[in-house]
């Protein structure tokens, strides 16, 4: 029993320490500049002025829509191509399968960073600098979500799609209208954890983007707080941070579950 | 009958094909053109004297003149030391050991806490990085703002200071092993949730402690999950740098080996862009990496460390 409570109160003890900073910064944000040295939770007097302070100073919204378009699209892109070769790699047999599938477990291997410069000559010589094109397109496949796919169509069935392709389904039919219904959740795995990384991302758009109607969330926020357009107001920066990070933390409050569990499941035993 | 169905079955082999050929297309265009492609153009480009000065079109070969610049470069050596001791600190204390730590205390508990204790341990990585490394920009801040100088070294009677500069390696692996740790801990975890229960059982009635469960039947069943978080983040770690980029940009000799390619190609105050000489670190890193891996299969001597698990039923 003692050494219940003791993990437990271990486990306590981490979960405060990693949950007090998040808590601090949301406060922080509706402190007036004198009382920000504190560390205490609850503001004694609430102020609005920080955020007004990043409302007025930088394009917030129009980023903000820049990044919910640039995501959704990539993410849409990542689960349907990523469906398709899943499908294909699952389901379907033709000579080749085994070496396109490894293909893909390579491309996984290769961190995006160390693609950074080639990548960079490339979209410049396209003439796709300071373009939607250039956040969106280098995004639209990935082999993560392709192998989760994989994995997930090959607990499906074969009677189920034997019977479809009987019924003289075409195999695309089959996908869209018998497969991808049962897979919600892979599909929100892979929808979740494509989106938030698109969002988050700071470095590609640093990159390609500098105009600033075309800037995400992300690129906005660095700017503003850490590259000084805040001149020095850290309830401001935090405000401008908060605003980046509460969708994205809102929307992991809700699927948390779904995530964990089917990140778990979903094959990645090593 | 039969040879009515293998018609059938040839048919639909034959289907297959071209529906295969259509789902595969988007993808093969996108992984050539953004995955195989940039491996080609590395190479390429290292060989090359081309940057922001010489622009696409009057660029020389140089062959392995960038390589040989780097070898001879007298922050090479010292780059490389940072590197190697920010990657096996962060990996030994946080991705792997942390990891480890974690996934076995949340499996220890009931599932319903597990999994919430898993959810708040993931947040450092949910969280955009921005806004990660901000908070630790200001937890570590100095007087008046910093909550770790207010907090723990006021009362303590230590000098307020910037704790990121007055320990900086200390920083970085903190900052990033927090990130780390989740991805050890979900691989961990999904591992240990998979051993039967019996096996517990036969420990507990074989009068094994804890420790011992531990020991002798959560860790050896653990080898391969083990070996794939060490490889797998050891490549991780090398290549990424954007926690380091907006923690210090590289100031306090921070400038690891990516990010040093990263200032000298794409991103520096005096604007002069070396792309031939960055992939050259770039792809040193790779060879880096791919050392660090053949290392750690061969000579960690994972097998001598993890015995062998008595019942191979994974």
């Amino acid at each position: 029993m003692m050494k219940r409570l003791g993990l437990y109160a271990a486990l306590i003890l981490g979960a405060i320490v990693f949950l007090y900073p998040f808590l601090w910064m949301l406060s922080a944000t509706f402190k007036p500049e004198l009382e920000l040295g504190g560390f205490h939770l609850i503001p004694h007097r609430v102020t609005w002025e920080n955020y007004r302070l990043v409302f007025t100073r930088i394009p917030i919204i129009r980023a903000f829509v820049n990044s919910l378009f640039v995501s959704a699209t990539a993410t849409t892109s990542v689960i349907v191509f990523g469906a398709m070769v899943g499908y294909a790699l699952s389901r379907l047999s033709f000579p080749g399968r085994e070496i396109i599938f490894n293909v893909i477990l390579f491309t996984m291997m290769i961190p995006a960073q160390l693609t950074l410069i080639p990548l960079y000559t490339l979209i410049v010589r396209l003439g796709w600098a300071d373009s939607y094109q250039a956040l969106i397109v280098p995004g639209m496949m990935s082999g993560f979500a392709i192998l989760l796919f994989r994995q997930f169509f090959r607990t499906i069935p074969p009677s189920l799609i034997e019977a479809a392709r009987l019924d003289g389904c075409s195999e695309w039919q089959i996908l869209f209208h018998i497969v991808m219904p049962l897979s919600k959740p892979v599909i929100t795995t892979v929808g979740i954890l494509t989106f938030m990384g698109i969002w988050n991302d700071l470095l590609w758009p640093l990159l390609v983007i500098h105009d600033r109607r075309l800037m995400t969330m992300p690129q906005v926020v660095a700017l503003f707080s850490i590259g000084g357009l805040a001149e020095a107001r850290v309830g401001a920066q935090l405000a401008a941070a908060t605003l980046l990070a509460l969708p994205i933390i809102v929307a992991y409050a809700f699927f948390q579950r779904t995530f964990i569990e089917s990140m778990a499941t979903t094959g990645l035993k090593g | 009958m039969s040879g009515n169905l293998r018609t059938r079955k040839a048919h639909v082999g034959r289907r297959d094909r071209w529906e295969a050929m259509g789902f595969l297309l988007p993808s093969f265009l996108l992984v050539m053109l953004f995955f195989v492609l940039p491996v080609v153009i590395t190479g390429f480009l290292s060989a090359t004297d081309m940057s922001s000065s010489t622009g696409f079109r009057h660029w020389h070969w140089v062959g392995l003149a960038n390589y040989a610049k780097i070898l001879n470069s007298p922050r090479a050596m010292s780059r490389l030391w940072l590197t190697l001791q920010y990657v096996a600190l962060t990996l030994v204390f946080f991705n792997v050991g942390m990891g480890l730590l974690l996934a076995i205390l949340t499996t220890y508990v009931s599932p319903r806490m597990g999994t919430l204790f898993r959810a708040v341990w993931l947040l450092p990585r949910v969280t955009p990085t921005v806004v990660y490394v901000m908070m630790w920009i200001f937890l570590a801040a100095d007087a008046p703002y910093g909550v770790i100088n207010q907090l723990f070294l006021e009362p303590l009677g230590i000098a307020p200071r910037y704790w990121v500069a007055a320990h900086p390696l200390l920083a970085i692996v903190l900052v990033n092993g927090y990130i780390g740790a989740s991805f050890g801990m979900i691989i961990f975890t999904s591992a240990i949730q998979s051993i039967p229960v019996d096996l517990f059982r036969a420990a507990m009635v074989d009068g094994a402690s804890r420790w011992k469960q531990i020991r002798h039947v959560v860790l050896p069943l653990l080898r391969w999950p083990l070996l794939f978080v060490i490889v797998y983040q050891t490549l991780s770690l090398l290549t990424s740098f954007e926690q380091i980029l907006i923690l210090t940009d590289g100031a306090y000799n921070t400038e690891v080996w990516a990010l040093w390619a990263y200032h000298r190609a794409l991103n520096n105050y005096w604007g002069y862009f070396q792309w031939g000489f960055g992939a050259a670190l770039a792809a040193l890193l790779v060879l880096i990496g791919v050392l660090l891996s053949v290392i750690s299969l061969r000579f960690f001597r994972l097998k001598a460390l993890i015995q062998r698990p008595l019942i191979e039923s994974l």
